[in-house]
């Protein structure tokens, strides 16, 4: 349970920390885009290597590893589900059972634009505070109001699930160390045991997630939070030269790969 | 049983940014039927050097010794060290989870299994020890009872497995007075009559400060002082570390600084109002 969880945000004050949290959303909605678009070899490798430089300078190059990790699994699924169930011209057979080209191709493209899917993602939260993140998500979102979305609710409710996840895994933790010391065995083979374990886990979570919402609604109240009403927010959020800099980088750049791919 | 760590440290989530040394370097030894108090300021590594000893954390250097063994030194004295050393975590009603009184203190025995018709009774001791009437109690739901009773429970489900050591993390942390009283009475019972180690690690030393033999302070994840209790409540440093010290030996102290030296070192309010009796009488 301990050490990085999926995503985690690392604190820091990298080019990436210090942009603006719309200029983040918005670019990595692009680049996430942009991972439909490749196609040829060249292009996966280019591209490959422009994420890995984005974990560089954001100064989370450590967590790119980490954070593959579980794609690593997708690939693997994707490449095996693939090579066997597409037809086409046969590369070669393990044992009995013919695998494709085009089979391999689809399921190592398949698997590559997972992994970058996973990594761009990841890194947005990887290099943005939560508080910051919601409130870039509830800027954006601000013009959507008029039709009746409840923008700073449904930023708010952003906001508390990622504030939550971490203190959800700590109480994850102490519970299974509680039941371990009641000679709980959390990796027995055996199913019904296992069942009974999964028990003595789930239900005092459960209980415990709701005795936090209960604490944190009373909270709220009582500092005088109104579902509906307008806030203002204490740190500003602010473009600056920086922002419309990268902004302008990413919808140039972005725009005139199209324009050569398609043009 | 005697239980022991030796020079052991430990880093939380090694070889991420979020890497955090805990303790280091920390020793401390409980013989058998000793009584060891623990103190020391927030986050200064009490409830991670309590998880070494049953083997909950596996020390990155130094080791925890169960009668002189290692307990990582294989499986089997692993789950030894989990079923004789009783860890009680701090809001132990928090794990509850069975549908009946019952139900939630047969779990240990049940795991570290014991033979079916030996858990009634085992479970009818545990409630015993705790103060929870057997017959009244066992078929009750654990969510409905009052906080001091879930916090009964919870005890009892570790006393269950019949520990021969029982660390209990702030445990009356939360009680009303009557609650802290029970809890104390209930473990000097076991610690006298079943010659049971106790550690036990809290920030009001007044509740036992004239039960624990020896007291170990912790700082910033390493010892600080150790030694007998009152000893180590006279040590100046107790205040500078910001941790509680019983009103019996403040008074001492201010005495002490006013020329009228204490003897004894009293702990209890008791003792300090004996040696004010005394020091008027010589006065005279
Ligand atoms: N599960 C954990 N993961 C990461 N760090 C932890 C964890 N538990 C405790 N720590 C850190 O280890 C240090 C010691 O914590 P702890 O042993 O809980 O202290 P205490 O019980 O004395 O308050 C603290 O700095 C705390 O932040
Ligand atoms: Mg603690």
């Amino acid at each position: 349970m301990e050490g990085i969880v999926f995503g985690q945000y690392v604190p820091g004050s990298s080019l990436l920390h210090r942009l603006d949290p719309r200029t983040k959303i918005i670019v990595s909605a692009i680049l996430l885009w942009l991972v439909f678009v490749v196609e040829t070899p060249a292009e996966f490798t280019a591209y490959g290597l422009f994420i890995l430089f984005l974990y560089i300078i954001g100064g989370v190059a450590g967590s790119f590893l980490k954070v593959m990790k579980p794609g690593l699994f997708l690939i693997i699924i994707t490449l095996v589900l693939n090579m066997f169930f597409t037809p086409g011209e046969t590369m070669f057979s393990i044992g009995p059972v013919p695998v494709s080209r085009t089979g391999l191709e689809n399921g190592l493209i398949l698997g590559l634009k997972i992994v970058y899917l996973i990594l761009l993602s990841s890194l947005v939260t990887l290099v943005t505070s939560p508080v910051r993140m919601t409130d870039g998500l509830e800027q954006l979102m601000k013009p959507f109001k008029r039709v009746g979305l409840p923008a700073s609710e449904l930023a708010m409710m952003i906001n508390i699930a990622l504030r939550f996840i971490p203190t959800f895994w700590e109480e994850t933790d102490k519970i299974i160390k509680a039941q371990k010391s009641r000679g709980a065995d959390f990796e027995s083979w055996h199913l019904q045991k296992r069942a009974k374990y999964m028990t003595a886990l789930l239900v005092p979570l459960f209980v415990s997630s709701f005795r936090k919402a209960d604490e944190l609604a009373m909270a709220m109240e009582s500092r005088g939070y109104v579902v509906g009403m307008e806030r203002t927010s204490l740190h500003k959020l602010e473009f600056r030269p920086l922002d419309f800099l990268v902004l302008a980088l990413t919808v140039t750049i972005t725009g005139a790969f199209v324009m050569y791919k398609y043009f | 049983m005697s239980i022991e760590i030796k020079n052991v440290s430990y880093v939380y989530s090694k070889g991420t940014p979020f890497a955090r040394q805990a303790i280091k370097g920390v020793n401390l030894r409980a013989a058998r039927g000793e009584w060891l108090a623990v103190m020391g300021p927030t986050g200064s590594g009490k409830s991670t050097m309590l998880q070494h000893l049953n083997g909950l954390l596996k020390p990155d250097s130094g080791e925890v010794l169960l009668d002189d063994k290692n307990i990582h030194s294989s499986a089997a004295s692993l789950r030894e060290a989990r079923q004789k050393v009783g860890l009680v975590f701090q809001y132990p009603e928090h794990q509850l989870f069975g549908a009946t009184v019952y139900e939630e203190i047969a779990y240990a025995p049940e795991n570290y299994g014991c033979s079916p018709d030996e858990i009634p009774e085992l479970v009818q001791r545990a409630m015993d020890t705790v103060g929870l009437g057997y017959d009244r109690y066992k078929s009750r739901q654990p969510y409905e009872l009052s906080g001091g009773e879930k916090r009964r429970v919870a005890l009892a489900g570790v006393l269950a497995a019949l520990p021969e050591v029982i660390v209990l993390d702030e445990p009356t942390a939360g009680l009303d007075a009557v609650g802290r009283q029970l809890l104390t009475e209930t473990i000097t019972r076991l610690n006298r009559d079943r010659g049971i180690t106790v550690i036990w690690v809290t920030h009001e030393i007044t509740e036992i400060a004239h039960l624990a033999e020896r007291l170990i302070v912790l700082n910033k994840g390493e010892v600080a002082i150790a030694g007998k209790t009152r000893e180590v409540l006279a040590n100046p440093m107790m205040s500078e570390l910001g941790l509680d010290i019983p009103p019996a030996v403040a008074i001492s102290r201010e005495l002490g600084g006013r020329g009228v030296p204490v003897r004894g070192q009293p702990v209890t309010l008791d003792e300090i109002r004996e040696e004010i009796i005394r020091l008027l009488k010589e006065k005279q």
